[in-house]
């Protein structure tokens, strides 16, 4: 029921966030979620663009970052926490558009009943980083461009490498992001990478369940700021029977989830929110997704053998 | 032999030298991009310089047009300089008039300013004469704020008398070409790409100056219209390549995961 809820929403969302533009919606450049702007017509852009940008990021020089200029980069961080708080995570799982490209690709590979690729634990804890890394980048690099005289094509890094890029704007119709920019050794090496990237997260899309959610440093931001978020996520350690069936359905694989002996927030920071391991705990109130002090789900006995006795 | 190739030469070099004395940019006002300057407060100031290199003008106003408003604004000159302010992202025509006897001097051009500031300017109207100045319109591209290398555009010199006389040339990088009119008074030119303007960044400029002469019954007309191009956005973008390199990466990916679990002794 609530896996149901959650496709549709994602749909609906796509087509709000691709096409929304052309209905003249538009929500700034400030959403937390991938709602590319280089897909002409969407309703919105995502905020990592905004802050690696000229216009509402970090791409200034100090002196600006210091004055009144500084205000706009804090406005539009202000506009994506306003975006963020309410619906926080729900953001990744039920409205990213990016996330439901890679929900695709994994229906059409159960199709074909190709199996998921499992990667360990080790390596995992190895990725883990990369998104705080290319976070780090995404102001680093920018403030380089304005200040130390990195060359400006190095601007929008982030952007210039991320999978949605080319990958979104095909729903529009628009092709040309697939290309290699002979332009100068900067544009050329940014496109190849890009190329290179796309191809590589294609194949780990397919083959892993939400392979680029394990890198994406939105999820990371969000994790920053997940203290203010009303959203919780919280178990009841006591009643869990460690079964780790919330760790098998999971698509990112956390483990915390069922390994945690002693805290009540299990809300770690590659989940998404999508509630799947709610759904297939068999204890009653073991799991519970909460929005401040409201039960939005909560794990149960009933329900779980009411889906099984559906699905058989 | 020798000596009939050195008269050649000479006659060609003195030609040469005729016509580039005729095309001189010297006879002719224009403008040239100098500093952008950034306020803190989010206003932007673009300087340009008018260059003219002839005898002294008995008058020289500067006029401007912000966004596609019918208005028309003075600017102030100070040092054969002009600034433009903008608080807010507009595109801004800018004419210079000048004039000495029966001599006309008319320099053009257009270009963005992109502020980001509440604060508002206060522009004085102008007084305008009712005296048509003749101008170089660009008919297409019709609207281009973003003008790029290897764009194909059609000028038009537009004036309320009949023109016969037409004389356009080109300053493209320091070197003069010599623009034909198409019919009567329509020209056309493609800028060159430029490989230090690719090298440099999207937001870099190139100044191409167009100059004509044109002769009326009173007056002697000098024109130029001052292009400011990007490098080429498109030019350069391969999309085979790019295709390419993606299928082959994906390619490579999946015959990846293919052997290693063909080789693995444990699902993978």
């Amino acid at each position: 029921m609530v896996e149901r809820i959650r496709l549709i929403t994602q749909h609906v969302s796509f087509l709000f966030f691709i096409y929304g533009g052309r209905l003249g919606i538009q929500l700034g450049h400030s959403l937390p979620c991938f709602s590319c702007p280089y897909a002409s017509g969407c309703a919105g852009h995502c905020y990592l663009m905004a802050l690696q940008s000229s216009h509402a990021g970090f791409q200034v020089s100090f002196d600006y970052l210091f004055s009144r200029f500084g205000l706009q980069v804090l406005w539009a961080f202000a506009a994506f926490l306003l975006f963020f708080i309410p619906l926080s995570k729900f953001w990744c799982a039920w409205l990213c558009p990016f996330c439901l490209f890679q929900d695709w690709l994994t229906m059409i590979r159960k199709k074909m009943g190709i199996r998921e690729m499992i990667i360990s634990p080790k390596v995992r804890d190895n990725i883990r980083p990369v998104k705080f890394i290319l976070l780090g980048l995404m102001v680093i690099i920018p403030l380089a461009v304005a200040n130390f005289g990195l060359h400006p094509d190095w601007a929008l890094p982030f952007c210039q490498i991320c999978p949605a890029k080319p990958i979104l704007p095909i729903f529009t119709g628009n092709f040309s992001y697939f290309s290699i920019d002979f332009t100068n050794s900067v544009t050329l090496v940014f496109s190849l990478v890009s190329m290179v990237i796309t191809g590589g997260f294609l194949v780990g899309m397919f083959f892993k369940e939400r392979f680029f959610c394990m890198v994406c440093p939105m999820l990371g931001l969000m994790h920053i700021f997940k203290a203010i978020s009303p959203l919780k996520f919280e178990k009841n350690v006591d009643t869990c029977l460690a079964c780790g069936n919330c760790q098998r359905i999971c698509p990112i694989d956390i483990s915390r989830v069922h390994l945690e002996k002693k805290k009540k927030d299990v809300l770690t920071q590659d989940c998404m929110a999508c509630m799947r391991c709610v759904e297939s705990c068999p204890g009653d109130r073991v799991l519970t997704f909460k929005w401040f002090k409201f039960d939005l789900f909560s794990s149960s006995r009933l329900y779980l053998a009411r889906k099984w006795s559906k699905k058989k | 032999m020798r000596l009939h190739t050195l008269v050649f030469m000479g006659v060609l070099c003195w030609i040469i030298s005729g016509a580039a004395y005729a095309l001189s940019v010297d006879d002719f006002l224009y403008f040239e991009k100098l500093e952008l300057k950034k306020e803190k407060n989010g206003q932007v100031t673009q300087t340009f310089a008018i260059r003219f290199h002839g005898p002294d003008l008995d008058f020289l106003n500067v006029y401007f047009q912000q966004n596609q408003d019918a208005a028309v604004y003075q600017a102030e000159v100070e040092n054969r300089a002009v600034s433009i302010t903008s608080a807010a992202s507009s595109f801004f025509r800018l004419f210079a008039f000048g004039g000495y006897g029966n001599r006309r001097y008319v320099a053009q051009t257009h270009f963005c300013l992109f502020g980001k500031s509440k604060i508002k300017i206060k522009r004085k109207p102008a007084v305008l004469s009712d005296e048509f100045v003749p101008l170089i319109e660009i008919v297409s591209p019709e609207f281009s704020y973003w003008p790029q290398t290897g764009q194909h555009f059609k000028f038009k010199i537009n004036s309320d008398f009949s023109v016969n006389d037409v004389t356009a040339f080109v300053l493209e990088k320091q070197h003069v070409k010599t623009l034909v009119p198409n019919t009567g008074i329509f020209f056309s030119y493609i800028p060159a790409h430029d490989k230090q303007l690719r090298d440099a960044s999207i937001s870099a400029v190139r100044q191409d100056t167009v100059f004509a002469r044109i002769i009326s019954d009173k007056y002697l007309y000098h024109i130029t219209c001052a292009l400011f191009l990007h490098r080429s956005r498109t030019a350069f973008v391969n999309q085979r390549p790019g295709v390419a390199a993606c299928l082959v990466t994906v390619l490579f990916f999946w015959m990846w995961i293919v052997m290693k679990r063909k080789r693995s002794k444990t699902p993978w």
